[in-house]
């Protein structure tokens, strides 16, 4: 590893050990990427997209801004590196944790804790990816509204038709999308975070217009 | 529908008998060109910080697309993030007029939560650029914008809140469903204003309409209550 790396404060990441240690390119390819994308995290949960730069991000991640350049031209780049490594883990968690449940609410329930799950082990991930985007408007604004989409979408997934059920307007799935992203940063506002305590709120605000608000409130309590 | 939001008006005009005649008539013409010109640079800036986004826009673009000099711009504003604000505030105040004079004297709830989403609707699809000044770029036009536009979403939720005494429905809500709720309305606006603008206001209303209707009245009588309000608003056009 490149000598002179910049020191992350308080935040720093594990650092690999300097000097030869017989791991592979790819490993510490990797690894250097993700710490990037994981010191882009924790700069842009503490300063915003516009404010962070390669310097915050290289810090945070701790590695020198030579680094960052190997892997990145621009910050830019890397927030959007970032925001796709983070739909996939989301997104993934979000599906796994459906499967072998009784009935479609329960999956729903099950999808909604497991992406809490996932945000509350790391704060900075609602921050990075739902509080700071709108001030920073453009591309960032429209990534994040991709990422909403898909979650939403992930969590409503194989949603049955038929009676008892109906299909939400567009609206109604914007809506959702929306008050998603307001319960979140609103769970993580003031440094803290009470992530967990948001399940049946979501429970019920993605269930509502699929099975009606008495449905939803029954499988939010639950939740 | 955000309630009595009332802004300074200047004085343009005393009772007669406190009034000084010709001289008092000299100023008012004065304060009402003043006025026009003020309404006429504040509707060029709208598109520009529009077009451009608030970052992006800079001082120099703004006195081209207003046509004015850099003194005038000066005289009229402390700087760009005051401009915006002006600006921003000239939007929320012509959609709260455009409410205003849709809705009828002593409108019920639902009645003002039917007129008044149709009129946001419209507005915002009549008139993209200034509605995405208000939804999306007044999120980055700095501390009191931003400010502004929480207190403007907020009192839209103290106006949803007001549908819990339509009934027994909302006692089951939860305590924050209005801020969820008018969060995910601006949000729709947003996203439709990101991407394109609001080309089907017809469509696009009755699903607005549902969504704040819905949890208070029961689906079946906020249905019956907005099939009679398009009915009638067919009628009227």
């Amino acid at each position: 590893m490149a000598r002179g790396d910049g020191e992350g404060e308080g935040r720093k990441l594990h650092r690999l050990p300097p000097g030869r240690h017989g791991l592979s390119r790819e490993f510490v390819t990797r690894n250097q990427q993700e710490r990037l994308i994981a010191g882009s995290v924790a700069a842009v949960a503490e300063k915003g997209f516009r404010d962070a730069t390669v310097t915050d991000v290289s810090a945070a991640a701790g590695v020198s801004r030579r680094t960052f350049y190997a892997y990145f031209q621009t910050k830019e780049e890397c927030f959007l590196a970032t925001f796709e490594l983070l739909e996939e883990h989301l997104l993934a968690a979000v599906a796994e944790a459906a499967a072998s449940r009784p009935s479609w609410t329960a999956e729903v329930r099950a999808r909604v804790a497991a992406l809490l799950d996932l945000l509350k082990e790391n704060p900075d991930l609602v921050r990075f990816a739902v509080v700071a985007p709108p001030a920073a408007g453009g591309a960032v604004m429209e990534r994040n509204r991709r990422l909403l989409e898909r979650l939403v979408e992930a969590l409503v997934a194989d949603a049955p038709e038929g009676r008892g059920y109906s299909q939400p307007t567009e609206v109604e799935r914007h809506a959702i999308e929306g008050a998603l992203a307001a319960v979140l940063a609103d769970k993580v506002s003031d440094g803290e975070q009470r992530l967990a305590e948001a399940a049946p709120e979501l429970v019920e605000l993605v269930l509502v217009p699929f099975v009606g608000r008495r449905r939803a409130a029954t499988a939010a309590a639950k939740a | 529908m955000f309630g009595a939001r009332r802004y300074p008006r200047p004085v343009t005009q005393l009772p007669p008998a406190l009034s000084s005649g010709s001289v008092q008539e000299g100023r008012i013409s004065q304060a009402a060109r003043e006025d026009e010109r003020r309404r006429q640079v504040l509707a060029a800036l709208t598109d520009v910080f529009a077009k451009r986004g608030y970052q992006a826009a800079t001082v120099e673009n703004l006195i081209a697309g207003a046509k004015i000099s850099m003194g005038g711009f000066y005289k009229f504003f402390e700087g760009k993030e005051d401009c915006f604000v002006q600006v921003y505030e000239r939007v929320v105040e012509l959609a709260l007029q455009r409410m205003r004079a849709e809705l009828p004297a002593g409108a019920d709830w639902a009645t003002q939560a039917i007129v008044g989403t149709r009129a946001l609707v419209e507005f915002a699809a009549e008139r993209p650029l200034a509605a995405k000044v208000v939804v999306l770029e007044a999120q980055t036009g700095g501390a009191e914008a931003l400010r502004r536009y929480v207190a403007t979403v907020r009192e839209a939720a103290a106006f949803l809140r007001r549908g819990r005494e339509e009934g027994m429905l909302g006692e089951r809500l939860p305590a924050n469903f209005e801020d969820s709720t008018a969060s995910g309305l601006v949000w729709l606006f947003q996203t439709r204003l990101a991407r394109g603008g609001i080309d089907d206001p017809d469509e696009l209303h009755p699903q607005i309409a549902k969504v704040v209707l819905e949890p208070y009245l029961g689906p079946a009588r906020a249905e019956g209550l907005l099939r009679a309000a398009d009915d009638e608003h067919a009628a009227s056009k």
